[in-house]
Formats: C-alpha cells, structure tokens, sequence
C-alpha cells in the first residue's frame, strides 16, 4: 500500500479545518486581490509597461508574491508555532519519521497551499482581465514551482530556527513583504541606480517575477531556473541537517 | 532495560540535570519524584530523544542513544507534560496522523482498539479542543500506546486532575505493567508515586538523592511522625518505631503521632518540600 507522506497528511487535514474558516481565506487572500482590483482597474489598462498594459506586468507579479507569501506562511508558522507554542511539533520530532520525510511533507504542503491562493487569485484575474493576463508559459510555471518550493523550505527553516514566536512577524515584515516591493511586482526595477537594480535582481522574488512575466527559454529565464534550483537545494539540505541535529 | 550514566545538562549556569544514574529493569514502573524544577522534565526529554545531553550515556534496550536514535523512537511511547494535541482536528484524526508517523500497519483497526480501550471511542470525531482535560489527558496516552511500544514515559501523567480521573489514570498506567510494558513516570505527588511505582528516584536539585522501594524509602527515613505545635507552626520529628515516637511526643504538648509517608521521606532525605 502506497501511503501518504504524514506530515503532509497532517497539514492537508488542518488546512481543510482552517480554509473552512472565514477569516483565514480572507488574510491569505485579501492582499492580492486587493492589489488586483485597486492597481488593476485603477491603472490597468491605461498604462503601458515593457510593451504590454500594466494588468500583464502586474498579474505574474501578484502570482510570485501570493505563491511566496502561502508557501512561506504555511510551513513558517506550522512549525515554527508547532515548536514553541502548542508544542505540536514534538511529537513528530520523537516519532521515528525519517527526515527525508518531515521536510518533504513541508514542502509538499507548502506547494500545494501555494497553488490553491495562486489558482483563486488566477480565477480572479482570468475573470476580470481576460486570459491574457495569465502568465502561461513553460517558464513560468516552472518558476511558479519553483517559488513554492523555495519559500516552503525556506520557511521550513526559519520556523525550525526562530527562538521566539515573535520572530515570525519579524521575518515576515522584514524580510518577506519588503521583498515584495523590491523584486519587479508592482513596479519595473529599470528606474533604479544600476547597483542597486542588480543586487535587488539577485533576490529569489526577482528571479521568480522574471520567469513568471517570460514566454520563451532564454539565456535569461535558464539563468533563473538554475539560480532557484540551487536556492531549493541549499534550503532543503540545510532543513534536512538542522532536523538532523535538532534539540532543545 | 534503560541505562543512565552521569548524566548531565546545564541551561546557561543552571544545572538542571546534574550527574544522574539510573537503571530501569524491564517491566518495572520507575518513578521520578521530585518538586517543581527538580529536573524530571529535562530528564525525560533526554531520554525520549529530544534533547542531548551536556555529557553522560544513556542506553535504551541495548541502543546507545547517540548512535541509534531512530531505533530507540520505535520501541518507545511518550506522554509529555504539556497536551500537546492537535486541538483543531479530531479524536480520530489525532491517532491517525500518528499512525502514519509510526508508519503501522492496519491503521485503522489500531486506531479503533486504542479508542475503544481508552473509552474514547464515542468521541472519535469530536474535536480534541471540546474534549475535558481529563479525556485530552487519556487521548494523549492513548496516543503514545498506538506503536505498542517497549518502553513509555510518562511526564507528570495526572498533574491537574481531578481524584477520580487520576485514579482511572492509575489503573490503565497499572495495567500496562501487567502487559508487560516498561513504565518511567515523573510526578510531585507522593500518594502517586506510592501506589504506582516498584521503584523511586529521589530528585532535588537536579540531583538524583536516593533510589529504592517506596517502602523502603520509608523505612529509611522512620517510619512514625510526631506531630506537634510549636511557636514556628508544626514541629515535625520523624521516628523509626512506634516505642521512641511515643517517648518523642510525652515531651511535647499536644503532640500526635501518624504512620510517616513519602512526602515525610522525601523532605527528610532531601532537606526540600516536595
Ligand atoms: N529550555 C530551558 N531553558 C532554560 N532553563 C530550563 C529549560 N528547561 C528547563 N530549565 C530549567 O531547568 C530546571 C529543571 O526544569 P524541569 O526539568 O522542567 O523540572 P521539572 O520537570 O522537574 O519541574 C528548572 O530550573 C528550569 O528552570
Ligand atoms: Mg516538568
């Protein structure tokens, strides 16, 4: 018998509890669709970006930061509130579970919260502004995965790492929504100092929002592909090795 | 079938655990009493493989735990201090996560065993945040059961509970000695530790004081109290038979003499309120 991974298990039984709850769609939600509805109606199709309106440029960017913000908030606060609050993390830690599995089942879970917030704010910009606006190519699926994936190890980590639940706040309002802004979603980093563009360009949201907004394979979107691949990796090994060693 | 050696592990200056020993025998119920901040927490969570010690050894069923960790999480069972359930979901649920952690077979003919075995079985799609403590409390045990390990630790099993919950607790904790499982439990209360244990480890301090029978414990320390008000409250003088109690309390005005408990063993060994 093929069996589920249990963390994933875990987490797909509590998300089904939480989605049920008004609230907790409307705090994973409300953010993109507002900026959808205020920055795309309001700017929409006025003004032009790169050759396209600016609903094309905005709509892979909200996408980026929706599949950043659920996959880092998912495996970020399951663990890091498992471990220092309801201590519902210890169980798992003590049960013979390899880790191989615990940081898979994060990352499984992470993906998939990504993917439902990405495929409503999806809906949402389908119904208002037509499929063009849809990011469908190739290369930005496969960016779209890989932001998941990166952000849901990457807060795998951090809730693995933080001494204290205020921590969480700190990253995400420090760290994560910041990115937000100075990665390519609202607006191009063109105007910026040169220095300063290409260090922001190095951010994993950057490499992300630039696959998402390509329909081709370039020399470009592979450099992207790869540096996300390897932030995957470093994150995955360094989650695995922290649950290696992990104690209290 | 558990073997401790020198154990040691300090917080910052604090020594919590300090140069502990102990040897558990198979099928037996080991009990660590101690107050508050004794160390009885730590020392489990050293042993359920939670946290690593400063120094010492411990062996689990022949299993050095530095090396053969994820052997060891298979043979045990673990009941912590805190209830840390999954209160959003189900009874049910609860187990069943847990049955896949553990990787079981007939997942779902365990689960129903351990329900109905814990008297939980009505409650199965109840979620665990509406459950009394009491049954969060036989939830959590039944969850550690569900792996039908070797070994189970318990961690204060019945802190907070009313008498008679604790007393279900006590029964099913000394049925599964008659099963043949190997029980470490912590507690502060010595009424607990009498009914339950074969054998007692004094902790104060970290610091293991002494460990025997809790009759013998007894013993050791006399076994009659005399009683008596004195300027400062009770003056409290322990005696080892009932002849030198009564010449005790011929000398102070109206004093009273009682069989001596643990608790009187425990401050006279340790020098501390339990
Ligand atoms: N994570 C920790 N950080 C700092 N000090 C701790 C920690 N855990 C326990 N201690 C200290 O170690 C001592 C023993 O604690 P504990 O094992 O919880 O005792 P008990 O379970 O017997 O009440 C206490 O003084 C406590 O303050
Ligand atoms: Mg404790």
């Amino acid at each position: 018998m093929v069996s589920i991974n249990p963390i994933l298990h875990r987490e797909m039984l509590l998300l089904r509890k939480k989605t049920l709850r008004l609230g907790y769609l409307f705090s994973t939600l409300l953010f993109p669709l507002l900026y959808l509805f205020a920055f795309g109606w309001g700017l929409g199709s006025k003004v032009h970006l790169n050759g396209t309106t600016y609903v094309n440029f905005l709509v892979p960017g909200l996408l980026a930061m929706t599949a950043m913000n659920n996959s880092f908030n998912l495996s970020a606060a399951s663990v890091g509130m498992g471990r220092l609050f309801s201590r519902t993390m210890q169980p798992i830690l003590i049960s013979p579970v390899s880790r191989f599995s615990i940081v898979n089942g994060y990352l499984y879970a992470g993906i998939i919260r990504g993917m439902i917030a990405c495929t409503i704010v999806a809906a949402a910009a389908l119904l208002l502004f037509g499929s063009s606006s849809l990011p469908l190519s190739l290369p930005a699926l496969a960016g779209l995965l890989l932001t998941m994936s990166f952000f849901a190890l990457a807060g795998l980590l951090a809730g693995l790492l933080i001494k204290d639940l205020e921590d969480i706040a700190v990253i995400t309002n420090f760290i994560i929504m910041p990115m937000a802004f100075f990665s390519g979603t609202f607006f191009p980093l063109d105007n910026m100092p040169a220095a300063l563009r290409n260090s922001l360009g190095l951010l994993p949201l950057s490499q992300a929002n630039l696959l998402l907004r390509s329909h081709t394979f370039s020399s470009g979107t592979l450099y992207a592909l790869i540096v996300l691949s390897l932030l995957c990796i470093c994150c995955y090994l360094a989650a695995y090795t922290h649950l290696h060693h992990y104690q209290e | 079938m558990i073997k401790v050696q020198n154990l040691v592990k300090r917080y910052g200056s604090k020594c919590a655990v300090d140069n502990l020993g102990l040897e558990v025998q198979p099928g037996e119920i080991f009990g660590l009493l101690g107050p508050n901040g004794a160390g009885k927490t730590t020392t489990i969570r050293m042993l359920t493989t939670l946290c690593k010690p400063d120094s010492g050894t411990i062996e689990i069923a022949g299993h050095d735990l530095r090396i053969k960790r994820d052997a060891v999480r298979r043979l045990i069972g673990v009941v912590p201090q805190e209830r840390n359930l999954d209160l959003e979901l189900t009874v049910q649920d609860n187990l069943m996560v847990y049955a896949g952690l553990y990787q079981l077979d007939k997942r779902r003919q365990r689960v129903d065993a351990c329900l109905d075995l814990f008297g939980l079985a009505a409650e199965r799609m109840t979620q665990a945040d509406k459950l009394s403590g009491g049954m969060q409390r036989r939830l959590l045990i039944a969850r550690a059961l569900l792996s039908q390990p070797q070994i189970l630790f318990l961690d204060e099993p019945t802190i907070g509970l009313d008498p008679q919950i604790r007393r279900g607790i006590w029964d099913s904790i000394a049925t599964l000695r008659n099963e043949g499982v190997t029980i470490v439990l912590t507690t502060h209360y010595m009424d607990e530790a009498a009914v339950l244990c074969n054998r007692i480890g004094l902790l104060s301090n970290g610091r293991l004081r002494m460990t025997d029978t809790p009759g013998n414990l007894q013993i050791s320390a006399g076994s009659f109290m005399v009683e008596a008000p004195d300027s400062n409250g009770i003056k409290r003088t322990l005696c080892p038979d009932r002849e030198q109690a009564e010449m005790v309390a011929a000398l102070l005005p109206g004093a009273l003499i009682r069989p001596a408990n643990l608790e009187d063993a425990f401050i006279a060994l340790t020098g501390q309120e339990l």
